[in-house]
């Protein structure tokens, strides 16, 4: 009985054993998809150098820019997570059509400038469009994960739109489209439909790169840069450094969620209960795509992908249909590792970007202000292990 | 003596107007345009038309132009809806004859009138 006894602690240890060494290692922040191709893996990790790369006016940067490398905003806990920086963006709504003043530099406004610029122009950063004024402030977009809601099918995200809130819950999701016409996901305001659009956009937009799918340099308020103030060659990034970033950016696994204790378990049921997760849907699922690890997955964003009325106190610009007060619901995975929260950063807690939700989400305020201490405490448990 | 002569001359000649036309080739593309994105601007009297395009946040506005009398046709699913349609926030398809001199409007389809009717 006894030889019985320890063959059976034996038999476990070598068990528990074989399933540890069977495991692959859980993923990290920073960590690539799971099931990529050796080829795959290979382009993320030489496109994670061109996302770090720093970039100087010797290189392409600028003339007008908000930072000098994608790692400079995207750095929070790891390469492709968070900054604590803020941005600034304009447009103006004008007799129901929303322009985003691109003739005068919008709707990106970039907050520096080169040396070359300077001296040229006498500048810090560049002026704002006349009748806007210094707001408002984007926060970095969290990328971890947004890979896999490029491979979302567009029709998955139309059938969740209500407009005209038919099933009478007060929420009214609506796609917003960019200016062709197609759906856009990415973005604040969802204005973006592609991850590769986003990305080509953010090197031009974001430090003054140019590329083959945004040649030309940003114009400073409207106005061509003076001559010899950018003297690199444009395209100032090739299609092969280019694809190279975009594959790190869409092949970044999202954060893998803590586990959850029973408190956490029960926070994620009142989560739903209480109606955040009619906006901040629990999952998507992917569609067909070439990438195998990116195809038919089930994400777990906590998005819808579509436009909700924030309130009016949170509204600042329009873009493309979305109104003022419209925002697409942020994605909540890796909540855990940012820094500041909302569009803008207003909020530096989860508690207070819960008390900074208005409009469609006054329902599921109301009753979580209704909430015992205890269940309050139990949401907030459950988003600290997204 | 005086033909070896013309034939240098001939040889220069074509050399010359070979490489003056692949310059204009190269900085003046010509022909045919198919331009997709919302109107911000139109401008009747002078004739243009101001469109926004954009990748990710870059956010550009290419100007087609088209002769104000001359009848440019405007389609809505096929039906001929003239140019009254195309105000701001309309969604267009502009084909467009490409020049040296820019961009003329052949032709516009709307692909999505703006919301509420536009102003």
């Amino acid at each position: 009985m006894k030889a019985a006894g320890r063959a059976l602690v034996l038999l476990t240890a070598l068990n528990a054993v074989l399933v540890a060494s069977s495991c692959p290692p859980p993923v990290k922040p920073g960590d690539p998809l799971r099931g990529l191709t050796a080829e795959e893996l290979a382009r993320f990790e030489k496109g994670k150098e061109v996302f770090e790369r720093d970039f100087t006016p010797e290189t392409g940067l600028g003339p007008l820019f908000n930072a000098e490398a994608c790692g400079e905003c995207h750095e929070t806990p790891v390469v492709g997570g968070v900054g604590d920086e803020v941005e600034l963006h304009v447009s103006v709504l004008r007799d129901g059509f929303c322009d985003p003043l691109a003739d005068s530099g919008g709707p990106v406004m970039q907050q520096h400038v080169t040396p070359a610029l300077k001296a040229a122009l006498g500048i810090e950063r560049e002026p704002l469009p006349t009748g806007t004024i210094d707001k408002p402030n984007r926060s970095t977009p969290a990328i971890m994960g947004l890979g896999l809601l490029d491979a979302v099918p567009d029709k998955d995200i139309l059938l969740r739109a209500d407009p005209k809130d038919r099933d009478h819950d007060g929420i009214s999701g609506r796609p917003n489209r960019n200016f062709d016409g197609r759906l856009g996901r990415f973005g604040r305001k969802a204005l973006v439909p592609t991850l590769a659009e986003f990305n080509a956009g953010a090197f031009t937009i974001e430090m003054g790169i140019t590329t083959p799918a945004t040649p030309n340099e940003e114009t400073i308020g409207g106005r061509p840069i003076p001559a010899g103030v950018d003297p690199v060659t444009d395209p100032e990034l090739t299609k092969t450094e280019l694809d190279l970033a975009d594959d790190f950016v869409r092949f970044l696994a999202p954060p893998l969620p803590l586990p959850l204790d029973l408190e956490g378990e029960r926070g994620k049921i009142i989560f739903g209960s209480i109606g955040c997760a009619g906006c901040h849907a629990p999952s998507l699922t992917t569609g067909d795509n070439p990438v195998r690890a990116l195809r038919y997955k089930q994400v777990w964003a906590y998005t819808d992908l579509l436009l909700h009325d924030m309130g009016p106190e949170r509204g600042d610009i329009c873009l493309g249909l979305a109104e003022p007060s419209e925002f697409r619901t942020e994605p909540l995975m890796g909540l855990r590792l940012r820094e500041q929260f909302m569009h803008d950063g207003a909020a530096k807690t989860v508690e207070q970007a819960i008390e900074l939700h208005g409009g469609e989400a006054d329902g599921s305020k109301g009753r979580f202000h209704k909430l015992s201490d205890k269940d309050r405490k139990a949401i907030l448990k459950f988003l600290g292990s997204l | 003596m005086s033909r070896i002569h013309g034939i240098r001359i001939s040889v220069l000649a074509i050399m010359v107007a070979g490489a003056l036309l692949s310059q204009v080739a190269t900085a003046q593309p010509t022909g045919h345009q198919s331009v997709t994105g919302t109107i911000c601007r139109v401008d009747t009297r002078a004739g243009s038309i101001d469109l926004l395009t954009a990748v990710g946040h870059v956010v550009h506005i290419k100007r087609v132009t088209y002769a104000p009398g001359a009848g440019l046709k405007v389609t809505l699913r096929r039906a001929e809806v003239g140019m009254v349609a195309l105000v701001p926030g309309t969604v267009c398809r502009i084909e467009c004859d490409v020049a040296p001199s820019g961009s003329t409007a052949t032709g516009v389809e709307v692909l999505q009138p703006a919301p509420g009717g536009g102003q």
